[in-house]
């Protein structure tokens, strides 16, 4: 097994199955996955993808059924949690009831052995670090939901990680409050550089954080990528359709024309996309269009479309189209600016133009 | 204004039979007792009702000579003693084989708790005496132990076990011990294992999660399993009638000795009083130091 260097995690095959009543389960079905030092690094996917299962991994808290995890280098089989450079933010915050704050912060650092002084000083680093200055003697039960979430943050980075792991922390939060914590958490990845790997299914939380992002779904990651990559970019109808709203086309590539290709529309039409060249002629395909990247028109060139329901909202304006006779709408997002031309009506015949560069090829 | 009645009356009629208990069947007897302390014995048992008199708690510490002396007689002081000592070994015996026990069982998957639960409690389906009685088939020279140590040739002639402090310890423990694994248990069920994988996360082994974590959370289980062992097992009267014999009394057979064949009903009136006054003050001395317990960890 090699390890690759900067890595500060690599899997390799890893592979965990569990026993449930209905018969094996497999959580996590050969992911090799490398997550570089310094990055925030999201695992992103719908509830039961196994991202939750990779970071107990990661943890320590499951053993793997088969592949290999490395951190930093080492081997990590049979290392038990409390060996391991990483430390993590639970869900749940799992915050010592019986403790106050200050001796939750300074759990870890008394399992390791830190001398008392060097402790206190930490601590108080710490909370102002999460800026809970002075609330040291509070119980974990006397604050809010927000402040818990920073106390917890606060005890995972005392022991100074190599990696922190983030389970769902943001989602007990209400909206406010999950803004500012996101902004807060990048905050504190840039000053401790540590590298955060960050679970959640929230795609636009992934998508504001991210260095990276990896979207999984039934124990597979699907697609790794800078945010920009994951949305404007999806290699499969999955990450597509996960990802933020995404109009899918059924297709067929017709023809190529130089670096154009023509596609024949199962609902009737054509449409023309980049030529990705991994599909042969006659073969169906399927088309990912984002509904910002269409434009609606009066006349000219374009699909003719009938426009079935608009929707309001505020900033901008939804348009449900019914192009040729494709059973599902095709939806196109207009921003409400002044000067940009009047709206269309319900039941109005328009023209639908889509540009190549906007026309991604889906691999399956 | 109305409400207010209402509420006044509806918390009323909810507390009346609480009340009614409490006053009935334990308040009122109590009085009765602190009464019956204070009173001249009747020669042939009961009291002297109207002739007050502090003669049975003197009784307690001292004795009078043939010259109507008071001269000190710790006897009484000494059973005293003696109980305590065994209740709180009886306590400590029980929380060492207790907590393992709860802590064995909260780990089970869930479909076996209650199976386990349920064969916790099976000894009380059988009456406390018939349990006693059991046990002196077991102690007894020619019982089961002696008569398997000597088969296996451990020992040539039987070992006294019966009527010593270890069978009466022996007895109680066996008594209480569901007592103490009961809510020992429900604190450690409820324990929330992620606090548990939140400790092994920060570098905790096994050993420091166990005494920083899961025992300090199951303080309040382990405080009242040891008050439910350690009041019964003081006031026994039972187990130390039968597997002690007569060399080994609690306070409970002084007190019965008292108003049965002593005839002397205000001393065990006041007796029991004082043995009242004790626990209060163990109790108070115990909660004192448990509510600091937490913080100190």
């Amino acid at each position: 097994m090699q390890a690759t260097s900067g890595a500060a995690i690599e899997t390799q095959r890893l592979t965990k199955i569990f026993d449930g009543p209905g018969g094996e389960v497999r959580a996590l079905d050969g992911v090799d996955l490398i997550i570089r030092e310094n990055e925030f690094f999201t695992l992103l996917g719908p509830s039961g993808c196994g991202k939750t299962t990779l970071l107990r991994l990661v943890a320590g808290f499951e053993q793997p059924t088969s592949g290999e995890l490395l951190l930093e280098g080492q081997p990590m089989a049979h290392r038990p949690p409390h060996r391991r450079p990483v430390n993590t933010v639970f869900q749940s915050y799992a915050l010592f009831p019986h403790m106050s704050v200050a001796e939750n912060v300074a759990f870890g650092l008394e399992m390791q052995r830190t001398p008392r002084q060097d402790i206190k000083a930490r601590v108080e680093r710490m909370l102002s670090l999460v800026k809970l200055s002075g609330m040291g003697e509070r119980r974990p039960a006397q604050l809010s939901g927000g402040q818990q979430q920073r106390v917890a943050l606060a005890r995972a980075l005392a022991n100074q990680p190599k990696v922190l792991l983030l389970d769902e922390p943001l989602s007990a939060l209400d909206l406010k409050l999950r803004k500012d914590m996101q902004i807060e958490l990048k905050r504190l990845q840039n000053e401790t550089g540590i590298t955060f790997v960050f679970v959640t299914h929230d795609q636009e939380e992934a998508l504001t954080m991210s260095d990276r992002i990896a979207v999984m779904n039934e124990g597979q990651v699907l697609q790794v990528g800078s945010p920009t990559e994951i949305y404007e970019h999806p290699t499969s109808r999955f990450v597509a359709d996960f990802i933020g709203e995404t109009n899918l086309l059924s297709a067929r590539l017709s023809r190529r024309d130089g670096s154009r290709a023509i596609f024949d529309l199962d609902g009737g039409g054509e449409l023309q996309g980049q030529d990705d060249g991994g599909h042969q002629e006659g073969a169906a395909v399927t088309l990912a269009v984002r509904p910002e990247r269409a434009e609606l028109q009066r006349d000219g060139p374009g699909l003719p479309a009938r426009v079935e329901q608009l929707v309001y909202f505020g900033t901008d304006t939804h348009y449900r189209l019914r192009l040729g006779n494709d059973p599902t709408p095709f939806v196109v997002r207009r921003q409400n600016r002044s000067g940009a031309g009047g709206g269309f009506a319900e039941g109005e015949e328009v023209r639908l133009h889509i540009a190549p560069d906007a026309v991604r090829v889906l691999q399956d | 204004m109305g409400g207010g009645m209402g509420r006044l009356l509806r918390r009323s009629l909810l507390l009346g039979p609480a009340l009614f208990i409490i006053g009935f069947f334990m308040l009122l007897p109590l009085f009765l007792m602190g009464y019956v302390s204070i009173l001249e014995r009747g020669m042939a048992g009961g009291v002297q009702w109207g002739q007050h008199t502090v003669e049975a708690y003197v009784r307690f510490l001292f004795e009078r000579d043939l010259m109507d002396n008071l001269v000190v007689n710790i006897d009484y002081l000494r059973i005293f003693a003696r109980s305590f000592l065994l209740a709180l070994s009886t306590t400590i015996i029980a929380l060492l084989i207790g907590l393992p026990t709860a802590f064995y069982m909260s780990l089970q998957p869930a479909r076996w708790r209650n199976l386990l639960i349920f064969l916790v409690t099976i000894p009380f389906w059988t009456n406390l005496l018939v349990r006693n009685y059991a046990w002196i088939l077991l102690l007894r020279d020619s019982g089961l132990i002696n008569g398997g140590l000597q088969w296996l040739g451990l020992s040539s002639e039987p070992i006294r076990l019966l009527y010593t402090p270890f069978a009466v310890g022996v007895g109680l423990t066996y008594s209480f011990l569901p007592f103490m694994i009961l809510p020992i248990y429900a604190s450690l069920e409820k324990i929330d294992l992620r606090l548990v994988e939140a400790a092994y996360d920060l570098g905790a082994s096994k050993w420091q999660a166990l005494r920083r974590i899961v025992l300090p959370l199951a303080m309040p289980g382990i405080a009242a399993g040891s008050i439910l062992v350690f009041i019964p097992s003081l006031g026994a009267y039972v187990t130390p009638e039968l597997l002690g014999g007569s060399r080994q009394l609690m306070i409970g057979n002084l007190i019965q000795g008292q108003f049965g064949a002593a005839r002397n009903w205000p001393f065990g009136a006041a007796l029991a009083f004082v043995l009242l006054a004790l626990v209060l003050l163990a109790m108070m001395l115990y909660a004192r130091r448990y509510r600091r317990a937490p913080g100190q960890a």
